[in-house]
């Protein structure tokens, strides 16, 4: 049973690099050939414009400036939920819970930068991010520490909280932090202190410095990975757990620790999108953030910077969806089918594991 | 107050029905040894087929089977990829639960012409059933006469399932391939068969589930209508360790927490504390489950002559 992807093998790094790169890249092609190949099936059968869909979906990805801004837009926050569920993937957790990080985090920082809108920007700033970092890892942590104290399964307890924490956001609008004149579905909180925004980096776009931000977590989370003692341990707990513990790993501290790292990220791209794009909170503003940065990290193989690339790519479903809707009658669900392809046929390939768990498959 | 107590036990008999359905299709693929949190997709999957079904052919019983067994199609991807390609069965799970809410939002609005939900004149309810003894008891009558006939099967299956995996040959087999896969294989069991078998009518049974949602007390289709109920009955599964009544006893409590949610709404509390209740809820049986396990566990074993159902080697 000992299946093992090339990075799980004990091949010094730089030898393989080069190779590793290769491979990644020839699978994932194959993988998003399949997804593609499959959708469009479905929209044949459905009778549908496949052509006009396929050029609707690149020119509202990445046909102007205009577009491409979207797309990149779009990436940003997907950067921020791709690396933390990589990050959890990576220590044999899984993570489905970064819609209810984001938006605990999302609503902490509209809540400082609604608040205390007399400070400069200067300490403003930190101290949103600071909050939403906070509120991100606190609920995570918590899933994380359920895990490894009880052994109750992160999958269910993660995506049960994430319709806790969306409601509860839901409540604190509607309620404590609820905006005169703002009802039903977009419902929202005041608007952000000015100084909360996030500057704009290409004038008339909302592509914002956040995307900077989202750049330096790739980075970071690069360093800590593979220049870091903790990011080795998690790398070896992934791996073997029960190597892991022989080896001295205080593995159950180190995967909370993953957790809330984890949470963190999700947190911050919660803030992000609103001190960048939203400027206030509006209920149920994130579309599948959450999800759509595991299929990311899916096709990243964990890796940051394939992270990069898989929220780009993702970024691109997501702003080509909006212009296939508007220009041909096919649906913007139609990029989630393509998700869910997408994953499946991710983990199909050949037995490659991404990571190894004693699942229900012949353990 | 009687007639409010036999209004929310009646409640919680509807509302536990899909969870429960779900949760013994869960229960059966558990046991064979396949960990599958793709009943939320299977569940949504049956609930827009048997609504789409209805407003075509304006029978409601032929469209919950068909349902069902559409519901079968996508389990049977799932088992594909799962058991044939060796996917991880939890990602396995994800890709099919989005697969779903995407092709049902797709299809919705590509053959019906509808954004957000779905309803038209030519879907009809399921029926209910008047039983003839039990309408005329006093109190009991109120509480189990005059539901679907899906709430009525889902208790009949209850020891229909437990009596087919703990006293025929085929449930022995199926519970040894799920313990033991090795051994099971070396004593000429066909692994794959069962797991696919087993895979197949979890989503059936899902499919059923979803068709109770969409038919059995609305009429109506809606984006993701399914919220999580996949999920719950999943975690009704960990509860109740893969037992058919400990499952049964799970759906009813989390059929009680969803009913009481319905009721407590209407006294001015904020709906959206209220709508939290069922998954915090879910997420407290989880870990008092585990809990229990954990203390077992560190307990000196008493020699009781059972084995577990489930391995210890299935992380649940």
């Amino acid at each position: 049973m000992e299946r093992r992807t090339v990075a799980e093998s004990n091949i010094p790094l730089a030898r393989v690099r080069l190779g590793q790169v290769t491979v990644w890249t020839a699978r994932q092609a194959l993988v998003l050939l399949v997804a593609f190949s499959l959708s469009t099936i479905i929209l044949v059968l459905a009778r549908q414009d496949v052509v006009g869909a396929i050029r609707a979906l690149y020119g509202g990805a990445f046909g102007d400036l205009w577009s491409f801004s979207r797309t990149l837009r779009w990436t940003t926050p997907l950067i921020f939920t791709g690396l933390g569920a990589a990050l959890a993937f990576r220590a044999g957790m899984i993570n489905v819970g970064l819609d209810g990080q984001l938006y605990l985090g999302a609503i902490a920082a509209t809540w400082v930068a609604i608040t205390l809108t007399g400070l400069p920007k200067l300490i403003l700033l930190p101290l949103a991010f600071a909050a939403a970092a906070l509120a991100g890892a606190s609920w995570a942590a918590l899933a994380g520490w359920m895990k490894v104290r009880y052994n109750a399964n992160e999958v269910v307890t993660t995506l049960m909280m994430n319709y806790v924490a969306i409601l509860f956001t839901d409540y604190l609008v509607r309620y404590p932090l609820h905006a005169e004149g703002t009802a039903g579905e977009s419902v929202a909180t005041v608007n952000i202190a000015p100084q909360a925004h996030l500057a704009t980096i290409i004038q008339g776009t909302q592509v914002t410095t956040g995307l900077i931000y989202a750049l330096v977590a790739v980075a970071l989370v690069y360093c800590w990975n593979s220049r870091t003692v903790p990011g080795y341990e998690v790398k070896v707990i992934g791996n073997n757990p029960r190597f892991a513990t022989f080896g001295g790993v205080s593995v159950a501290r180190r995967q909370v620790q993953v957790m809330a790292l984890s949470g963190v990220l999700a947190g911050l791209g919660g803030a992000i999108e609103i001190l960048g794009v939203q400027g206030r909170f509006i209920t149920r503003f994130s579309n599948g953030l959450g999800f759509d940065g595991v299929t990311a990290a899916l096709l990243a193989q964990n890796n940051p910077v394939g992270v990069l690339l898989g929220a780009l790519f993702m970024g691109a479903l997501k702003s080509g969806g909006l212009a296939v809707e508007m220009f041909s009658n096919i649906p913007r669900a139609m990029v989630t089918v393509l998700m869910g392809i997408v994953i499946l046929t991710v983990t199909v390939q050949g037995g490659l594991r991404l990571f190894k768990r004693h699942t229900g498959g012949d353990a | 107050m009687s007639v409010v107590l036999s209004g929310l036990l009646a409640a919680v008999l509807r509302t536990a029905t899909p969870i429960l359905l779900a949760g013994l299709g869960g229960l059966i693929t558990q046991q064979a040894g396949v960990f599958n949190i793709a009943l939320e997709g299977f569940m949504l999957t049956g609930a827009f087929a048997a609504v789409a079904l209805a407003h075509l052919w304006g029978n409601s019983l032929l469209a919950l089977l068909a349902g069902a067994l559409i519901s079968c199609v996508m389990a049977g991807v799932f088992a594909l990829a799962v058991l044939r390609f060796r996917a991880d069965s939890i990602i396995a799970g994800i890709g099919i639960n989005l697969l779903a809410s995407g092709l049902t939002t797709y299809l919705m609005r590509v053959w019906l012409g509808s954004v957000g939900s779905f309803t038209s004149d030519r879907v009809t309810g399921l029926p209910t059933l008047t039983l003839p003894v039990i309408k005329t008891l006093p109190f009991l009558g109120r509480v189990l006469s005059g539901h679907t006939p899906l709430v009525y099967f889902a208790l009949i299956l209850v020891p229909v399932v437990s009596f087919s995996l703990y006293r025929t040959s085929l449930g022995m087999n199926l519970r040894a391939v799920g313990e033991h896969p090795d051994a099971a294989r070396t004593a000429g069991l066909r692994v794959n068969a069962y797991r696919t078998a087993a895979i197949l009518l979890s989503g059936f049974f899902s499919g059923l589930a979803g068709a109770h949602l969409s038919l059995g007390y609305v009429t109506l289709f809606s984006e993701d209508m399914t919220a999580g109920r996949g999920f719950v009955a999943f975690t009704a599964v960990v509860f109740g360790g893969a037992r058919p009544v400990l499952v049964l006893a799970a759906s009813w409590l989390f059929g009680l927490a969803e009913a009481v949610t319905f009721r407590v709404q209407q006294f001015g509390v904020p709906p959206a504390l209220v709508l939290m209740l069922p998954y915090l809820v879910t997420i407290g049986a989880l870990l008092a489950r585990m809990i229990m396990e954990d203390h077992r566990k560190k307990a000196p074993k008493a020699a009781s002559g059972f084995p577990e159902p489930v391995a210890d080697c299935h992380q649940v």
